[in-house]
């Protein structure tokens, strides 16, 4: 619980402020670091994330991107 | 609005002090854990197990005022040769490439002297008895009446390395125990800008394993049992000496002499009959960590070169700016090249997204009108917007997956220009040393923040920034709402701040991505319209 609580704040801090900062390149709606951040909440730390990696994978410029949220 | 902003500069400030030291914490440790539990640890405290006789006087850090040092001059190094214990005292390589001389290895006296011999039984106080220096064959020598100890060193010719030998002859009319240590290497300099961190010892084992200590745990006595050892090194950020046997030792040792590592091969029990000698030979390393001048020695030496957690990446990196290097023969040009190099890898994705920023200008009517509808509702607009993006099959975004890859490129490519030597010292334009600031302007007096000097790549870097801001807002049109625009602004002078104090062949890097990517924007926007 305190790692989930950790990796949570630290994808929060990242959309906040890093990605904002960086001008967010993401194709999708909701945003990579907001679709991990469900995933997080949603199936742990070790597959949550695994699920936001795999989200990171398509999120490249040869994917059409848009409005997917998590399921 | 504003309020945000503003914590998010102070964040992003905290973040930039506070992420070194933790960096610096962080990555040593990390090789470490992983490899604890391969080794079989047996910490022992060094004075149990060294015999009484000897316990007193031998971490005595002093010479008497009776010991002879001789001087030895080659065109690699400068050694001082103490008759004390018969070892070596100072180390300096002269460094032709880049112009300095470094003393790796001083007051290196008694134990800590390099190839000091002590142990038990009839080798037992070696470290403090007077040899006999005979400088021309570079040969220290003991007699007594129970044995004949001697040590040669031969210097390797144009390379940074010597081959040494230690012959011990048995003059009893019996069987002998030898168990002793070896010196190898001690008192190592840290005479760059925080340069302790670096300090580290390797333990190389033949299965191909490596074992690396840091920070306190170099200054406990101890002993590191497990054979099969290829070599061990002792290096500092850019220096190192590592010493390969030719014979099976037991372990390593590490002793705390005046608050500095000494390390060295540990042999136990080995058989030695009446009237023969036993060789002990110990080809070393000690210079710069080139890969070239590494390889020279031994090709598995490059295993000793650490640039973090991402090594492998960063000697790709430094593998490319060599090719560059040995064509154009100046590392800034290098960088520049390889800059280009991962743009050109990158230029299908860049293109693409290119591509999909113009198309998205004509589709500049219907998101105006979709942000007008949708004005209280942020999350029905940017659906609304991906959809409109999805039935147009355009997308402005690059996507999260380059920006994921190109960052542990930059990682690398920073541990490679600040901790390889190859780039210590190397000067492009104006710049010095492209692995520090550029440092333009001499101030004379320190400024928080900035340092002593005026930094001018992350300044032009900052108008390089905003260049291609106005570049892709041109190209784009105004699709941007105002908290966008805020945080574009501020973006360049972040990056400015984050940049500034990072080795000027890093900012170089990031300059030249800009300016490519800009141009590339620039010239495909022209070609349309």
């Amino acid at each position: 619980m305190f790692l989930k609580n950790i990796v949570k704040n630290s994808i929060i801090f990242y959309h906040n402020y890093i990605s904002s900062l960086m001008l967010c390149q993401c194709r999708f709606y909701p945003s990579c670091s907001q679709y991990t951040l469900v995933a997080v909440e949603d199936k742990g730390v070790v597959l949550g994330l695994l699920k936001g990696l795999e989200r990171i994978m398509r999120c490249n410029p040869f994917s059409k991107g848009g409005y997917d949220p998590y399921k | 609005m504003e309020k945000k902003v503003l914590l998010a500069v102070t964040l992003s400030i905290v973040v930039i002090l506070v992420y070194p030291i933790i960096l610096a914490k962080i990555n040593p440790d990390l090789a470490n854990q992983t490899q604890k539990s391969q080794l079989i640890q047996k910490q022992v405290v060094v004075e149990k197990n060294i015999d009484n006789t000897t316990k007193e006087t031998e971490l005595v850090n002093e010479l008497p005022s009776s010991a002879i040092t001789a001087n030895l001059t080659t065109d690699q190094y400068v050694f001082d040769l103490t008759n004390i214990g018969g070892s070596i005292s100072r180390i300096l390589i002269k460094d032709s490439k880049r112009k300095s001389d470094i003393t790796i290895v001083t007051k290196a006296i008694n134990l800590a002297g390099i190839l000091s011999v002590e142990g038990k039984g009839m080798l037992s106080g070696m470290s403090l008895q007077p040899f006999i220096i005979y400088k021309d064959t570079k040969t220290f020598l003991l007699e007594n009446k129970d044995l004949k100890l001697e040590k040669n060193i031969s210097f390797l010719k144009d390379k940074y390395g010597l081959d040494t030998v230690i012959k011990i002859t048995n003059k009893t009319t019996q069987n002998q125990d030898l168990t002793f240590d070896i010196t190898v290497a001690s008192n190592i300099s840290k005479s760059e800008m925080a340069e302790a961190r670096y300090i580290e010892l390797d333990i190389h084992y033949k299965d191909g394993t490596t074992k690396k200590l840091t920070g306190n745990k170099l200054l406990e006595n101890n002993k590191l049992y497990k054979n099969d050892i290829e070599w061990i090194a002792l290096k500092n950020k850019y220096y190192s000496i590592i010493a390969k046997p030719n014979f099976d030792s037991k372990g390593v040792f590490i002793k705390n002499i005046a608050k500095e590592p000494t390390i060295g091969f540990i042999i136990e029990d080995d058989k030695i009959a009446p009237g023969n000698v036993k060789e002990y030979k110990i080809n070393f390393f000690i210079g710069p960590m080139e890969i070239k001048e590494l390889e020279k020695i031994d090709s598995s030496f490059t295993k000793a070169l650490n640039f973090g957690f991402l090594t492998s990446i960063s000697l790709i990196l430094l593998s490319i700016l060599q090719f560059f290097y040995s064509i154009f023969h100046n590392y800034g040009v290098s960088i520049l090249l390889l800059t280009i190099c991962i743009n050109l890898f990158l230029y299908p994705l860049t293109f693409k997204s290119l591509k999909s920023m113009q198309k998205l200008q004509e589709l500049q009517p219907h998101i105006e009108k979709i942000r007008q509808e949708n004005k209280d509702n942020p999350t029905r607009l940017n659906k609304e917007i991906m959809e409109l993006y999805r039935r147009y099959k355009v997308n402005p975004m690059g996507g999260c997956l380059p920006m994921v890859l190109q960052m542990p490129v930059f990682i690398a490519l920073y541990n490679t220009l600040s901790r390889s030597v190859e780039l210590k010292n190397s000067p492009f334009l104006w710049i010095k040393d492209l692995s520090m600031p550029d440092a333009f302007f001499p101030l004379g007096f320190s400024i928080p923040f900035l340092g002593s000097a005026i930094n001018l790549l992350p300044i032009l870097m900052i108008g390089a920034m905003i260049l291609q801001q106005k570049i892709s807002q041109s190209t784009t049109g105004s699709s941007q709402s105002e908290q966008q625009r805020l945080i574009a602004n501020i973006m360049p002078i972040m990056f400015g701040f984050i940049f500034y104090s990072l080795p000027s062949g890093l900012v170089l890097y990031w300059l030249t991505s800009t300016l490519v990517t800009s141009s590339m924007q620039f010239f495909m926007f022209k070609k349309t319209t």
